[in-house]
């Protein structure tokens, strides 16, 4: 029962390109796959999968009721499905009100953790949200963070708690219990092969070097951008600013986000940017 | 002190006020009765479990820790051991919801999860996952005279001669506040469905309709991030999908022993119901476009694609 694969992130940090790239190594095919049928998807905290496994609506539910039902509803498509799950998840990985893990160790085979420049993830994040810098750079920042919705409306997601940027690493590298492989997406971005190698192994996949390259060339940037341009995305939200596959880049803060967001970023996550190597001993950015 | 109602053509009694559904004043004798009792944590054999249900042929056992327990059995009564305190709001959520849609599949009525609306050429249903819009449709055509059927369930029976037979829910509708405000209706004196939601109860007694009718069209509606609405009629093997897909509570009807007859009958009504999906703009809703599409829709003669 233990094949749930999760793919987990705080959000704009390089999970829908590695669902690509999985999708195009799966499919061992000539052509790149469609991006609007990817493999990990939906996204753990989809609405629909919740109220299909859960067999009552989250929306009758409070937000301690649909966190309480989350571990038994992965159990239940665990049980239900025969084959491998890949999910993709932006949940920090936490306990509920009855001390479960949101994501249950029983059903999982392996977590894929993709890790990114907050300072990138910022700029990044407001585009996706169309909200402002301040509004993200605060969340980044916030050992409450979660995923804005309107509570006017009903939103495709349930809620998912994000915590700060550091608190989510640490979330599931250090506390969730689950064997965790780190990637970076700044790896991903210089050396793809090798990174993407550290993906397929994780996952317990046959590495065959061959379809390895050609899955990582039909996963390239600007053929994903021109996939986007020609037929749209559906994971792009209506409110954002610009396309979802933007510019793929690392370092792109310098333009965008001013010192004073920059050094608060740095202020509240300095412990876990140093280790994964995003600040040097004085903190400043090495990205 | 027991109260009296009518509900999917059956007579309920509860002791619980059920303001949203319709007093029985005929004083027959009720084919449901709900009361509090004692339920088991777990049943004593169960055939098969989910998230927080067990099943075996003929009993349904809901445990939610924060409401309550459920215990739905043989089509007829439902019995409810309540977490004390809780409000009776909360029970009647999922009383009037996954309970009662399990109660009407034991009786082999099929518990369809749709809106719906009365009109010349018989019901128009609406099917959609939490957020696509059933509601608000539902009271758009209420503004447009229609009477409605159901906010999110309704029964469909066949009866001696085959004859198809949609069987009316209750009045009342749950309201986002952005669907209020699109319908041009304010939310206040509205019941508050959960205090963390901006999610509102709406009774709808002036617009409703009790009586059963015959199916005309059923749309399965779905969003994409496109400006475009599409209108596709389907054909059989989609429509069975989509009933099947829209079928309440339908991970349990395995272990209630009721597969079998779960597929028998959405074929059946697949093979003589035109349905139809229309795919509309994720943002912003254009509810009066998409009435109006669907109006114009089944204002036709439609027939299943073969």
């Amino acid at each position: 029962m233990n094949q749930i694969n999760w793919l987990a992130s705080y959000p704009k940090s390089g999970n829908t390109w590695t669902r690509i790239f999985l999708t195009n190594y799966l499919n061992d095919a000539d052509q790149p796959a469609d991006i609007n049928h990817l493999k990990g998807g939906p996204i753990a905290s989809d609405r629909d999968l919740f109220d299909r496994w859960a067999g009552v609506e989250a929306s009758d539910l409070s937000f301690d009721d649909i966190a309480d039902f989350r571990p038994h509803v992965y159990r239940q498509m665990a049980l239900h499905i025969a084959h491998p799950l890949y999910i993709k998840v932006h949940d920090a990985c936490i306990r509920n009100s009855d001390c479960e893990m949101l994501f249950p160790s029983d059903v999982t085979s392996a977590v894929i953790y993709l890790i990114r420049n907050p300072l990138d993830v910022a700029v990044s994040y407001a585009h996706h949200s169309g909200r402002t810098l301040e509004q993200e750079v605060k969340n980044l920042c916030d050992q409450d963070g979660i995923v804005y919705e309107n509570p006017k409306l009903l939103p495709p997601q349930i809620p998912q708690r994000l915590l700060s940027w550091s608190a989510h690493v640490r979330s599931w590298v250090d506390e969730s219990g689950l064997a965790v492989t780190v990637i970076r997406y700044e790896d991903m971005l210089t050396q793809p092969e090798a990174a993407f190698e550290r993906i397929i192994r994780a996952l317990k996949l046959d590495l065959d070097p061959i379809r390895l390259s050609k899955a990582v060339e039909l996963s390239r940037f600007e053929s994903i951008q021109e996939q986007e341009s020609r037929a749209g995305f559906k994971e792009r939200t209506m409110r954002a600013d610009a396309p979802f596959f933007r510019q793929g880049r690392s370092g792109t803060w310098r333009e965008e986000l001013n010192s004073e967001l920059a050094d608060k970023i740095i202020e509240v996550n300095a412990d876990v940017m140093r280790r994964f190597g995003y600040l040097d001993q004085n903190n400043d950015p090495l990205f | 002190m027991s109260y009296y109602y009518k509900v999917f053509g059956l007579s309920l009694e509860s002791p619980i006020f059920c303001p949203e559904l319709l007093v029985d004043e005929s004083g027959a004798a009720p084919e449901i009765v709900i009361r509090f009792g004692e339920v088991p944590q777990e049943l004593e054999s169960p055939v098969d479990s989910g998230a927080r249900w067990q099943t075996s042929p003929g009993l349904f056992l809901l445990n939610l820790k924060r409401v309550g327990r459920f215990l739905v059995r043989a089509g007829r009564e439902i019995i409810i051991q309540p977490v004390d305190p809780i409000s009776e709001d909360n029970i009647r959520t999922f009383l009037l919801s996954s309970c009662l849609s399990i109660l009407l599949h034991q009786r082999k009525m099929f518990a369809l999860h749709v809106s719906g609306i009365h009109t010349e050429r018989g019901a128009v249903l609406f099917a959609g996952h939490s957020g696509a819009g059933k509601s608000t449709l539902v009271s758009a055509f209420l503004q447009r005279g229609y009477k409605m059927l159901s906010d999110d369930m309704l029964a469909i029976t066949f009866d001696e001669n085959n004859r198809l037979h949609v069987l009316p829910g209750f009045p009342q509708v749950k309201l986002w506040a952005d669907s209020a405000e699109a319908l041009g209706r304010s939310t206040d004196g509205l019941r508050r469905v959960l205090q963390q939601y901006d999610k509102f109860a709406a009774p709808t007694y002036d617009n409703f309709d009790p009586q059963p009718t015959t199916l005309h069209a059923i749309y399965l509606l779905s969003q994409h991030n496109s400006p475009q609405f599409i209108l596709e009629s389907l054909g059989q093997t989609k429509r069975f999908n989509g009933l099947l897909d829209n079928t309440w509570q339908k991970l349990t009807l395995v272990g209630l022993g009721l597969r079998e007859w779960h597929f028998m009958t959405a074929a059946k009504i697949a093979s003589q119901v035109y349905i139809a999906r229309l795919t509309r703009p994720q943002l912003p809703f254009r509810l009066t476009e998409m009435a109006d599409m669907i109006e114009a829709d089944f204002k036709k003669d439609l027939q299943p694609l073969i």
